[in-house]
C-alpha cells in the first residue's frame, strides 16, 4: 500500500468514527443515562472480550456427558496451551460437571490468568437465548419509540461489566458465533482488567449486564439496562517471572538523542517485558508540562525518535526454545513507570501461552544470547 | 450558540454565521489544519478557506454534527495545499504520522492502484468498528487529525511513550486485518 492509498482509506473513515473522536469522552461513551437502573461511575477499566481466543472455542468435541463448563474449560486449555507450557499462573475454578448440573441463568466463573498487564477472566453467561444473541449482533437506526435515529445516530445492544458496581466495562468485538452454545443457551467470554485497576488481595464482584444503548453523536447517547446477566468474584493472581540478563548489553543508537541499552529480559508465560535504558528516560517519563508551543513540539519530536528506534530493535527480537522452535516476540504493549533510569516495555503474545523454562536463547538487535 | 442556530444564519445566508462558527469551532479546525500544514499563515488560510467552504455549501447542506463537517473540509484543504507545495519538506506532524502507517502498510507485492476505494472504505470502517473506544480514538486522533502523541496523551492523560506502543500494536492489528481482506 503506497502514501495515497494510506491518504485514500483516511479519506474513507466514516463520519461517525471522525465525530466520536472529535473529542476525548470516555466517560459520555461508556456510561450513558442509564433509565431503567441508575449505576455509579467511579473509574473506568477495560473489557477486552477477546474474539481471537473465542475464535478456538467449539473446535474440539467431548464426549457426552460433560457440562459446558468443563467443554469449555478443556478448549480454553488447549486454545491457551496450558498444559503443554505447564503454566502455573493459570487458575481454574471448579464447575459442574455433568450437563445437567447447568443453571438456568446466572455467570459461571471458568478460570484466570495474570498477563502482566491484565488480569484475565473467562466466563460463561448463562440463559442467554438465540433472540438475545441476535440483539446483540443487531444495530438499529430508531430509537426506542421507533423514531428515525439523525444521521450519525445508532442504536445497538452490548454487554458490559461493572466491578463491584462501580466501574464499567467497555463490551468489545465479542465473537458471538463461536462463543454462542445454542443448546446450552450459554455466551463464553472473557474480560480483561488493567492490573493498575485490581490492586493485590482485593475480592471483586463483576457484574455483567446487557445494555440497549443510543448514540446519537458523539456528545448524546441514552441507554437503557435491558437485564442483569450475573455475577463472578474475581481477584488478582501472581504471576511467575523468569529474569535474564544478556552477559552484555545490547547497544542502540539514536543520532539525534544519544544512546541506549537492552539489559535483560522478564519472560513470563504469558510474554516479554524488555529492560532497557536510554539517554531519553530522564525527559520522556517526567511530569508533562510545557512552557509553550515550541517546547512542546520539541518534546514530542525527541519522543518520538527515541520510540521508533526502541521499536525498531524490539520489533526483530525472537525467542528460542529447547525443542528447536522459534516465536517473534509482539510490539509492545504499554512501558512501565522508570525504576531509576530502567524502563521496561511490556510485550504480550496475545494468543497461547509458553513455557518460560523452555527458552534457551533470544535474539535481540541483531545479536543471539544462549541462556542455557 | 447551538449548531441548529448557526446553521440557520447560513440559510439565512447571514454573514454572522461565518463569525459564530469562528468563534465556536475556530480552535480545533485550526488545530487539524496546522498538525497538517505545520504552518501558521498556511493554517490561518487553510481556516479561511474552510469558513468559505462552508459558506458555499450551506446550504443546501445541512450538517450534522457541524464540526466534523468543518474538520473534513479543513483537512481536505490543508491536503491540497500541501500537495500543491513543491517545497513542502517532511515537517508536519501529519507526515511523521503517515511515515509511521507506511512503515507497516508497505507491501512491496501488493496490487498497487488496484485497490478500489469502496474496499478501502469497507476495510478500514470494519477494522474501526472492532476497536476498542480508546484505541479507536488514539487512531483516529493521530492519523485522521494528525495530532501529535504528546497532545493526544495530554488529552486522555498518561504518557506518550505508553500510547504510542499501544498505537503500534493497532497499526500491526489493522495490517493483519488488511491482509486477511487481501487488500496487503
Amino acid at each position: 500500500m503506497n502514501r495515497d492509498q494510506i491518504l485514500q482509506m483516511l479519506e474513507n473513515i466514516d463520519d461517525r468514527f471522525v465525530t466520536e473522536a472529535a473529542r476525548f469522552d470516555p466517560v459520555g461513551r461508556r456510561s450513558p443515562t442509564e433509565r431503567s437502573r441508575h449505576m455509579k461511575t467511579k473509574r473506568i477499566v477495560t473489557l477486552a472480550l477477546a474474539a481471537a481466543l473465542l475464535l478456538g472455542l467449539g473446535a474440539v468435541a467431548y464426549a457426552v456427558g460433560m457440562s459446558i463448563y468443563r467443554q469449555r474449560q478443556e478448549e480454553l486449555r488447549q486454545e491457551l496451551q496450558i498444559d503443554e507450557n505447564k503454566v502455573e499462573d493459570y487458575v481454574e475454578y471448579p464447575v459442574a460437571q455433568e450437563p445437567e448440573e447447568v443453571s438456568g441463568s446466572g455467570a459461571t466463573l471458568l478460570s484466570t490468568m495474570n498477563d502482566g498487564e491484565f488480569q484475565r477472566i473467562w466466563v460463561v453467561l448463562n440463559g442467554m437465548t438465540p433472540e438475545m444473541i441476535q440483539q446483540l449482533e443487531h444495530t438499529e437506526q430508531v430509537d426506542w419509540e421507533g423514531r428515525k435515529l439523525p444521521a450519525n445516530g445508532h442504536r445497538y445492544c452490548w454487554i458490559r461489566a461493572t466491578l463491584d458496581g462501580e466501574s464499567f466495562f467497555d463490551a468489545m468485538s465479542l465473537n458471538f458465533q463461536d462463543g454462542y452454545d445454542p443448546e446450552s443457551q450459554t455466551l463464553t467470554t472473557e474480560c480483561a482488567i488493567p492490573l493498575d485497576e485490581l490492586e493485590e488481595g482485593r475480592k471483586v464482584t463483576l457484574t455483567f449486564v446487557m445494555m440497549d444503548t443510543i448514540d446519537y453523536e458523539m456528545d448524546h447517547s441514552e441507554g437503557e439496562l435491558v437485564c442483569e446477566l450475573g455475577s463472578v468474584e474475581a481477584e488478582r493472581t501472581g504471576q511467575s517471572i523468569r529474569t535474564v540478563w544478556f552477559p552484555e548489553p545490547v547497544p542502540f543508537e539514536n543520532g539525534a538523542y544519544g544512546k541506549g541499552v537492552f539489559l535483560g529480559a522478564e519472560i513470563s508465560a504469558a510474554g516479554v517485558n524488555w529492560i532497557l535504558r536510554h539517554d531519553g528516560v530522564s525527559q520522556m517519563y517526567r511530569p508533562r508540562s510545557f512552557a509553550n508551543e515550541e517546547e512542546r513540539l520539541a518534546y514530542s519530536e525527541m519522543e518520538l525518535s527515541w520510540i521508533t528506534v526502541i521499536e525498531e530493535v524490539e520489533r526483530t527480537a525472537v525467542l528460542h526454545f529447547a525443542d528447536g522452535t522459534s516465536r517473534e516476540v509482539e510490539p509492545p504493549l504499554s512501558s512501565s513507570e522508570p525504576e531509576g533510569d530502567t524502563v521496561k516495555d511490556v510485550c504480550l503474545f496475545g494468543s497461547g501461552t509458553i513455557d518460560p523454562d523452555q527458552v534457551i536463547g533470544i535474539t535481540i538487535g541483531g545479536k543471539t544470547f544462549d541462556l542455557g | 450558540m447551538e449548531d441548529k442556530q448557526i446553521l440557520e444564519l447560513y440559510w439565512a445566508r447571514s454573514e454572522q454565521a461565518i463569525a459564530e462558527t469562528g468563534r465556536k469551532y475556530g480552535a480545533p479546525v485550526r488545530r487539524v489544519a496546522l498538525n497538517i500544514l505545520r504552518d501558521e499563515q498556511d493554517a490561518d488560510e487553510c481556516v479561511n478557506d474552510t469558513w468559505l467552504g462552508a459558506w458555499n455549501s450551506i446550504p443546501p447542506q445541512r450538517p450534522d454534527p457541524l464540526l466534523t463537517y468543518l474538520c473534513k473540509i479543513a483537512r481536505n484543504a490543508a491536503l491540497s495545499r500541501r500537495r500543491a507545495s513543491l517545497a513542502q519538506k517532511r515537517n508536519s506532524s501529519f507526515d511523521v504520522a503517515l511515515e509511521e502507517l507506511e512503515a507497516c502498510l508497505a507491501a512491496p507485492d501488493s496490487p498497487e492502484g488496484e485497490l478500489e476505494a469502496r474496499d478501502l472504505a469497507t476495510a478500514i470502517n470494519g477494522f474501526l468498528a472492532e476497536l476498542p473506544y480508546e484505541d479507536r480514538y488514539v487512531f483516529l486522533r493521530r492519523y485522521w487529525y494528525g495530532d501529535e502523541l504528546s497532545r493526544i496523551a495530554d488529552q486522555m492523560g498518561g504518557h506518550s511513550h505508553r500510547l504510542s506502543v499501544r498505537l503500534s500494536r493497532t497499526r500491526k492489528k489493522l495490517k493483519n486485518y488488511l491482509e486477511k481482506e487481501g487488500l496487503l
